[in-house]
């Protein structure tokens, strides 16, 4: 429920760090409070980002939510395939539901998240 | 402070997710929306919506205090008869959606929305007429909902009348479990159905034989909604309120004008008839997205409306609404502004979802 090879935000995003790159999703418990997310509004691919800044939109049946970039950079992918399969998203969070990929340009935001053992005390108290 | 269902403890059981509606803590979703809303379409599911509020109304006076208060013709029903009924202010404007259940000429039962029912209740006390008992029964009854195309072939081995005889909008008292009930053929799904008025002390027992014996999914707000929806129903506080007349919602088949009673709203009505300020739509989304309450509806770069519901829709598998234009357009160039995009709509007849098992008889 909460890989260790990855950080955590408060708003219940994940980053994974691939050398200069980081993969960003959204977690399950997240995925789990949306309920079954039937369309994701992806961001351009290119477009620099602020951490904290909305990087997608996910549309469940009752509600639109916002998901926050935990890191700052350049967008290099986006999930094409969320595109015709959002319930990757709740399916497989951590994996095949993961919504962009950004180079990242400041590795103490990094260092900042959450560690997987403190998101888990932020869920589960 | 949210009121609480009788049956909470047997939701949580099911590890419902909760939400809060009309002051109501309430069940959302068990299983998933979309799985709860395909069940219902296709087999079939149970609700329990104890949240809406139940009146009965009593006394020699009721036939005419109803035909006082509803835009309906009370004089259509007959014992067993259900029918769907506003109630009005003077102004002509929608205090409530409401079904009414004739028991007898002088016992009728009536179910009003859940965040009406304060109000409807000192309504209806204001409005009085002597001898006559209005009572609020919400607090003794469950009201479960199960909807469905098996719903009769589920429900009948528990009952010694042929439910195949029970019509649409009709209803009777019957028992199940030893126990008297009302048996109601309605719904708001857009599937036959039966809502179950049972008193609470055998709520639990008929819930879980439900969940448990019967293995009927149970299903939450989230689908009723979607299923709603899809059928181009209104949801009173949406397509529906204070600030809006029956010809408004597209809903003057309950209105009688013609009937020999003077019923609160029909002089508004009258010479409201060719005033609509806003026109009731149903449209469909042309490219991915999803419509939401409160959404823009532009024409050719022109705010012509808003939209008052929208969903997903699982049966359709696109993005669907209602909303009000501001004047009747018959423009083709429709759009809805979902955050910084404009997405072409196209305004469809209701329902959505057509040929669903929904037995039509009489109305």
């Amino acid at each position: 429920m909460y890989p260790e090879d990855r950080k955590y935000s408060k708003e219940h995003e994940w980053a994974k760090i691939e050398g200069k790159e980081a993969i960003i999703g959204i977690t399950y418990y997240a995925q789990k409070e949306l309920g079954d997310v039937v369309y994701v509004d992806l961001p351009e691919v290119g477009r620099e980002i602020k951490q904290g800044e909305v990087i997608a939109t996910l549309e469940s049946v009752k509600t639109a939510s916002e998901v926050y970039s935990p890191l700052s950079g350049k967008i290099t992918r986006v999930n094409e395939k969320l595109k015709e399969k959002p319930e990757l998203i709740n399916e497989d969070p951590y994996n095949n539901g993961w919504i962009a990929i950004l180079e990242f340009s400041d590795s103490k935001e990094y260092d900042n998240l959450l560690s997987s053992e403190d998101y888990k005390k932020l869920i589960e108290g | 402070m949210a009121k609480r269902l009788f049956l909470e403890e047997e939701h949580k059981k099911l590890n419902s997710k909760f939400i809060e509606f009309a002051g109501w803590y309430m069940p959302l979703e068990y299983e998933g929306v979309i799985k709860e809303h395909i069940q219902v379409r296709t087999n079939v599911g149970i609700f329990d919506i104890s949240h809406m509020g139940r009146i009965r109304i009593k006394g020699k006076k009721s036939y005419e205090f109803l035909q006082k208060i509803t835009s309906n013709d009370i004089s259509r029903l007959y014992p067993g008869k259900a029918q769907y009924s506003l109630i009005l202010s003077p102004k002509g404007t929608i205090l409530d959606d409401i079904i009414v259940y004739m028991l007898n000429e002088q016992d009728y039962l009536l179910v009003v929305n859940a965040g009406n029912k304060d109000k409807i209740l000192s309504w209806m006390n204001e409005n009085k007429l002597n001898n006559l008992e209005i009572e609020d029964q919400s607090e003794f009854l469950t009201l479960l909902a199960l909807q469905g195309p098996s719903s009769e072939s589920i429900l009948q081995p528990l009952l010694k009348e042929d439910l195949s005889n029970l019509k649409y909008y009709h209803f009777y008292t019957t028992k199940i479990f030893e126990t008297e009930i009302i048996l109601s053929r309605t719904g708001y799904t857009g599937e036959d159905g039966f809502e179950i008025f049972i008193p609470n002390y055998k709520a639990k027992e008929f819930w879980r034989y439900f969940i448990e014996n019967l293995k009927i999914p149970p299903c939450g707000l989230g689908a009723r909604n979607t299923l709603r929806l899809e059928m181009g129903y209104p949801l009173y506080g949406h397509e529906i309120d204070e600030n809006t007349t029956p010809w408004e919602a597209n809903l003057s088949f309950v209105v009688r004008l013609e009937k020999p009673f003077d019923f609160i709203g029909k002089k508004a009505l009258i010479e409201l008839k060719d005033k609509r300020e806003k026109f009731l739509i149903a449209f469909e989304l042309l490219e991915k997205g999803i419509p939401r309450e409160g959404y823009e509806l532009f024409c050719n770069n022109e705010k012509v409306g808003w939209v008052t519901s929208g969903t997903f829709s699982p049966s359709l598998n696109k993005g669907i609404g209602m909303g009000y234009l501001k004047k009747e357009f018959l423009d083709n160039n429709l759009e809805i502004a979902i955050r910084d995009k404009r997405i072409k709509i196209k305004i469809v007849k209701v329902p959505f979802v057509k040929n669903t098992s929904i037995k039509k008889g009489v109305k």
